[in-house]
């Protein structure tokens, strides 16, 4: 079965969202059709002005998948701060890479 | 106690393979307070492997050019002289060291410089620093611990496995087996080599910022260093996010949300550090 892709706004895409077509730019192109697009591809987009994408409609992932994505995301910072400690400033950091990466898909 | 000290390593620094001719007089050159373009093409000219890798390294995106171009000369306009002095810097520096030693371990070392850099350019941007030495000196800053690994195998092994009995930060172990650290070792070679000044103490004090002048690029070199181990250059299950001095992080004056807004961009540059070791 091919799922449905529609345009949307630029400003209406959300990370985790998969292209249904090539995000091009003066002929460059800059994302593959089949990318399941992060903040930080996003953000890149709203810099070159693109200003609407093709995406699956029904294209996103589940909540179960993006609830277990979380859940690898919270693991793996946590091993990468297992020594991290109290002091203020890296759990400021601590806390700003855990956010960072919760928002972001895979 | 280690059989080698810090002496012992830098009294044999000068038996590295020396870094060739061309390079050596290009960085003498670049050091002139009054350098020219036509000066510099043509001693870049002189080694044509150096000229192919900066024209390469110039037209990828690791170094952000906006154009291609397609002669040195054009690379030293685009780039501008400032940018194409420490760009030479780095490049030729990065090409001499990655014959002195190869393998997969490499890999994952090039990769942290390369994501180091890569953070270090963003965060110098933010904070209002020049970007071109912020880049190379982050490129640069462990160069301590390739000369340990290439030269002193038997003790970096000692090292490594000091590290994983205790899973302690790589500098503790150094301080634990040979009672020295990579930063110590970056800073002789640094000062052997002549590079300069600015990198020099971005090298030697990247672990202690604190004990650094208050504009020196070690603080900003330090947290892109930490920054880059948050985005797991190199990762793996071994990868620990280093201490973040208060200090260093104090002084760089960027807020949180910037610093996460600046997390995403370099994660999208994440392949241009890939490819640019290849």
């Amino acid at each position: 079965m091919t799922a449905a892709i529609g345009a949307i706004p630029l400003d209406q895409a959300q990370p985790g969202m998969v292209l249904g077509e090539d995000v091009t730019s003066g002929g460059n192109m800059l994302l593959p059709r089949g990318t399941a697009i992060s903040a930080a591809q996003l953000e890149s987009l709203r810099r070159r002005e693109v200003s609407e994408i093709v995406v699956l409609l029904g294209g996103e992932r589940s909540a179960a998948e993006i609830q277990e994505a979380r859940e690898t995301a919270r693991k793996r910072v946590a091993q990468l701060f297992r020594r991290a400690g109290t002091e203020a400033t890296m759990q400021d950091l601590l806390r700003t890479v855990l956010d960072y990466r919760l928002d972001k898909p895979g | 106690m280690s059989a080698i000290t810090l002496s012992t390593v830098v009294a044999d620094l000068d038996r590295l393979p020396a870094l060739p001719e061309v390079v050596q007089d290009l960085l003498d050159y670049l050091q002139r307070p009054d350098v020219e373009v036509g000066q510099v093409a043509q001693r870049i000219a002189r080694d044509p492997a150096l000229a192919a890798r900066l024209l390469r390294v110039a037209n990828s995106s690791f170094y952000g050019l906006q154009t291609q171009v397609a002669t040195i000369p054009d690379a030293l306009v685009v780039l501008g002289l400032r940018a194409a002095r420490t760009l030479v810097t780095g490049a030729a520096l990065v090409a001499h060291f990655q014959t002195l030693a190869a393998g997969e371990e490499q890999h994952a070392f090039w990769l942290h410089s390369a994501g180091c850099a890569l953070c270090a350019r963003v965060l110098a941007r933010q904070a209002g620093v020049d970007t071109e030495s912020a880049f190379t000196a982050a490129l640069l800053h462990d160069i301590g611990r390739l000369i340990l690994t290439a030269r002193f195998p038997l003790e970096s092994r000692r090292v490594a496995a000091c590290r994983a009995a205790h899973d302690c930060h790589p500098i503790d172990a150094e301080h634990e087996v040979l009672g020295f650290d990579h930063a110590q070792i970056g800073a002789a070679l640094a000062a052997l080599w002549k590079f300069p000044a600015e990198i020099a103490a971005a090298i030697a004090g990247h672990h202690s910022p604190e004990d650094q002048a208050r504009d020196s690029l070690a603080s900003l070199v330090h947290v892109a260093d930490v920054m880059a181990h948050a985005l797991e250059f190199p990762g793996g299950e071994d990868d620990l996010v280093p201490p973040l001095s208060t200090v260093a992080w104090n002084r760089l004056g960027i807020s949180w949300d910037e610093f996460r807004r600046l997390l995403g961009e370099v994660d999208a540059q994440r392949e241009d550090a890939e490819r640019a070791l290849s």
